[in-house]
């Protein structure tokens, strides 16, 4: 029977690696449509390939740093270079576990890259994401669910509203203060132009393998097929991305007189960030209303950012940053006495303050661990590259000639350099 | 052609001097316009009169969009037509090289080109009598969204020289069959239907969002659109002529049915009037006359503009109830 419960808790979290891997497909079509055809081959691109660089890294040191023995503060110091063995008190497979967990730094990567998009250079990317991957996300992962200062306090945090979204969104936070906006993104009055992504039906489609990917992401981190409780955890998973939809729709309309698509489209996200950290805690009606709050939280989130001057592209801090703290926040006042299998049940549950404040503490020390380490980590590669951005002739170019030398949509660009060659017009 | 450039060029400076003293009143301002526009016409048909001739037939010079209906800010790209008498090749040669003249002239005095060529200068804004009304009837005819438009334009015309029976007899015709067929002034309010709503569920006025005007109000759009078109789709069902749409209001007010709806929207319509004026006393330039900024207003004001928007919508309905009732 055991053997059989290893195997099925296997397969299923197998699955849901696959899923989680696969929600690098929706970040290449989301970030590709929600950005001008010029770096959409860039975009796409550099997705896989940051997405493959940061398993390199996690298999070397992330994991070790995360879930390693003689753990020091910061990080684990045990299995680097893993290699397929068993490791103790797991009830699937390790090396099922391992990738499942390397999915997961992957996709926290990829969220951090959101900030870059549009003006850094690829050598940027390349030497942020070893990093990010090596330093970054592995001592917030380490804290919350390798054992950890914050794991000991009982931080509930399911499948990484904070660990992952909010990490990645204070990198990209980092990232976009020394970036700087994308030329014509503010005018000197300090109004902001809209830069249009340039296929709405790509960052839709994407946006939807991201939803269904995220059943992986939540109830994969059931790590267990014990009683069907992974049901349970993708039903609050669903109910918080199409509630967060709605409200995100309604939002606009009401705000701007017309439902904003990309609106709509951040809220489903949204609404998956914040039903992240409570999915396996909270009632369903709960999930319903967090995702109906994180929907409304993104338009606004949105809007704020903006006004502050921050270019954010493809919205890594409206989606994953703002909503990642509310969903963190959210288990604490939802948490259910029979769900709140670690740390307390929440403040509508009769727990009071306590597990709401340990949430509180989470998401401030690893938010301002994420963003300080990011911030030197790309203030170091800023002065090691002679900066971070590529000149302004490329960017007006774009990042598919400049960083690759070929377009992501030769037949439109190419016509132009072609004229421009033969001198027609 | 250096005289010529010459002249228009002092036109310009002359406009350009002492527009200043005609923005504090909408009608002042647009007889200012009509001078300088009548200057540039006579300039080119002098012109045009030394190495073409005198004018073979009588004809009109008539202005369209909103100098039709004297509702000019202080700068507007240019919008005319001719009619003429005379249905011969030679004539039609005759005025399209006028209109030409005219045009290259109004640019040279500041008056941009219009984007969507209304301008003498196209032999399908210069045609004679006969020509005119064939065109309407096979507008009229088509009845797609694009002929429908040019007649909504003709409605606005408003003649700046020459014989006014013209235009007046090429409205009667455009009323009369309007007003002859149900359906095609259906199809006439249809071409007007979409109107951007402003004014949200809960009072908030819908601002931009993006650009150099982010938390600003398109006043021609938002506004100045709904009033002008209701009113002119009424014009044409009562078979009132004139195209100012103060005076159609005026004279669509004599009607009983409507003086009670017409009152309260001309009040709320000249209050917008006096927005876009001192809108245009703060500008800057000409893009951001048409912009007020909500947050810059008072309590007071932004009532006054929440009043004119739900005016304008209120109206709009308004029309379009009358419209599919018949």
């Amino acid at each position: 029977m055991d053997d059989m419960l290893y195997l099925m808790n296997s397969l299923w979290v197998m699955l849901s690696a696959i899923l989680v891997i696969f929600m690098a497909a929706g970040f290449v079509m989301l970030e590709a449509g929600s950005t001008r055809m010029k770096n959409a081959g860039h975009i796409a691109g550099k997705t896989v390939f940051t997405f493959g660089l940061s398993c390199l890294v996690f298999w070397v040191i992330g994991f070790a740093f995360i879930f390693g023995d003689n753990a020091n503060f910061f990080i684990g110091l045990s299995n680097f270079f893993y290699s397929g063995y068993e490791l103790e008190d797991m009830n699937l497979s390790s090396s099922v576990f391992f990738i499942f967990q390397m999915a997961f730094a992957g996709i926290a990567v990829t969220i951090a890259l959101g900030g870059f998009a549009e003006r850094a250079k690829l050598s940027v990317y390349v030497l942020f994401t070893i990093l990010f991957s090596a330093f970054v996300y592995p001592v917030v992962a380490h804290w919350i669910w390798g054992g950890g200062w914050l794991a000991e306090h009982g931080k509930q945090d399911f499948a990484g509203s904070t660990v992952v979204h909010l990490t990645g969104a204070m990198a990209a936070l980092a990232a976009t203060f020394l970036l700087k906006p994308r030329i014509g993104r503010f005018n000197k009055n300090g109004s902001a132009n809209a830069i249009h992504g340039h296929n709405q039906v790509f960052t839709s489609l994407g946006v939807l393998i991201l939803w269904v990917g995220w059943f992986g992401f939540n109830a994969g981190s059931t790590l267990s097929v014990d009683g069907g409780f992974f049901g349970y955890v993708a039903l609050n998973t669903n109910l918080a991305a199409g509630a967060a939809a709605v409200s995100a729709l309604i939002i606009s309309w009401v705000v701007l007189g017309k439902s904003d698509i990309p609106t709509i489209l951040n809220g489903a996200l949204a609404g998956l960030v914040a039903i992240t950290a409570s999915c396996a805690f909270v009632d369903m009606w709960a999930s319903v209303v967090i995702g109906l709050i994180a929907g409304i939280l993104v338009f606004y989130s949105a809007r704020l950012i903006e006004k502050m001057g921050i270019d954010d592209p493809i919205f890594a801090l409206s989606v994953h940053g703002i909503p990642g703290i509310w969903g963190t926040l959210s288990t604490g006042l939802f948490a259910t006495p029979e769900l709140a299998t670690i740390g307390q049940p929440g403040l509508f549950y009769g727990g009071g303050f306590t597990q709401l404040g340990v949430q509180a503490m989470g998401i401030f020390v690893s938010g301002t661990f994420a963003f300080a380490a990011s911030f030197i980590i790309l203030f170091a590669i800023k002065k090691a590259l002679g900066g971070l951005r590529v000149s302004e002739e490329e960017e007006i170019m774009g990042l598919d000639m400049s960083e690759h030398g070929s377009y992501g949509y030769p037949e439109v660009f190419a016509n132009h350099t072609n004229q421009a060659i033969s001198g027609e017009k | 052609m250096t005289t010529r450039a010459h002249t228009y060029a002092d036109i310009r400076l002359a406009k350009d001097s002492s527009m200043e003293r005609y923005l504090h009143s909408t009608q002042r301002l647009n007889a200012f316009h009509d001078g300088i526009m009548m200057k540039v016409f006579l300039t080119a048909l002098q012109k045009h009169e030394e190495t073409n001739g005198a004018p073979p037939c009588l004809f009109t010079l008539f202005l369209l969009g909103s100098a039709g209906r004297c509702e000019q800010g202080t700068l507007s790209d240019q919008d005319h037509g001719i009619v003429y008498e005379l249905h011969t090749d030679d004539t039609a040669d005759y005025f399209l090289t006028l209109g030409q003249t005219f045009s290259d002239g109004l640019y040279e005095a500041g008056y941009p080109y219009c984007e969507g060529r209304v301008m003498s200068s196209n032999p399908i804004w210069c045609r004679s009598i006969e020509g005119w009304e064939t065109q309407i009837h096979s507008w009229i005819k088509d009845e797609t969204l694009d002929t429908i438009r040019s007649l909504h334009m003709i409605c606005d015309a408003r003649v700046l020289y020459g014989e006014k029976t013209y235009i007046s007899s090429l409205k009667k015709q455009i009323s009369a069959l309007v007003n002859n067929n149900r359906h095609l002034l259906k199809r006439f309010f249809e071409n007007i239907q979409y109107m951007k709503k402003s004014v949200g569920l809960f009072g908030q006025i819908f601002t931009e969002q993006n650009g150099q005007h982010t938390g600003a109000l398109n006043l021609k759009q938002a506004a100045f659109f709904p009033y002008v078109n209701a009113i002119r789709v009424l014009a044409v069902k009562e078979g009132i002529e004139p195209s100012s749409t103060l005076i159609r209001m005026k004279a669509l007010k004599q009607i009983p049915a409507y003086a009670s709806r017409i009152n309260e929207c001309e009040e709320a319509y000249r209050m917008l009037l006096d927005f876009r004026l001192r809108a245009l006393k703060n500008a800057t330039d000409y893009g951001s006359s048409h912009y007020i900024h909500i947050d810059k207003l008072g309590p007071i004001r932004k009532k006054e503009l929440r009043h004119i928007l739900k005016t304008a919508e209120a109206l709009h309905h308004y029309v379009q109830r009358l419209v599919e009732k018949g």
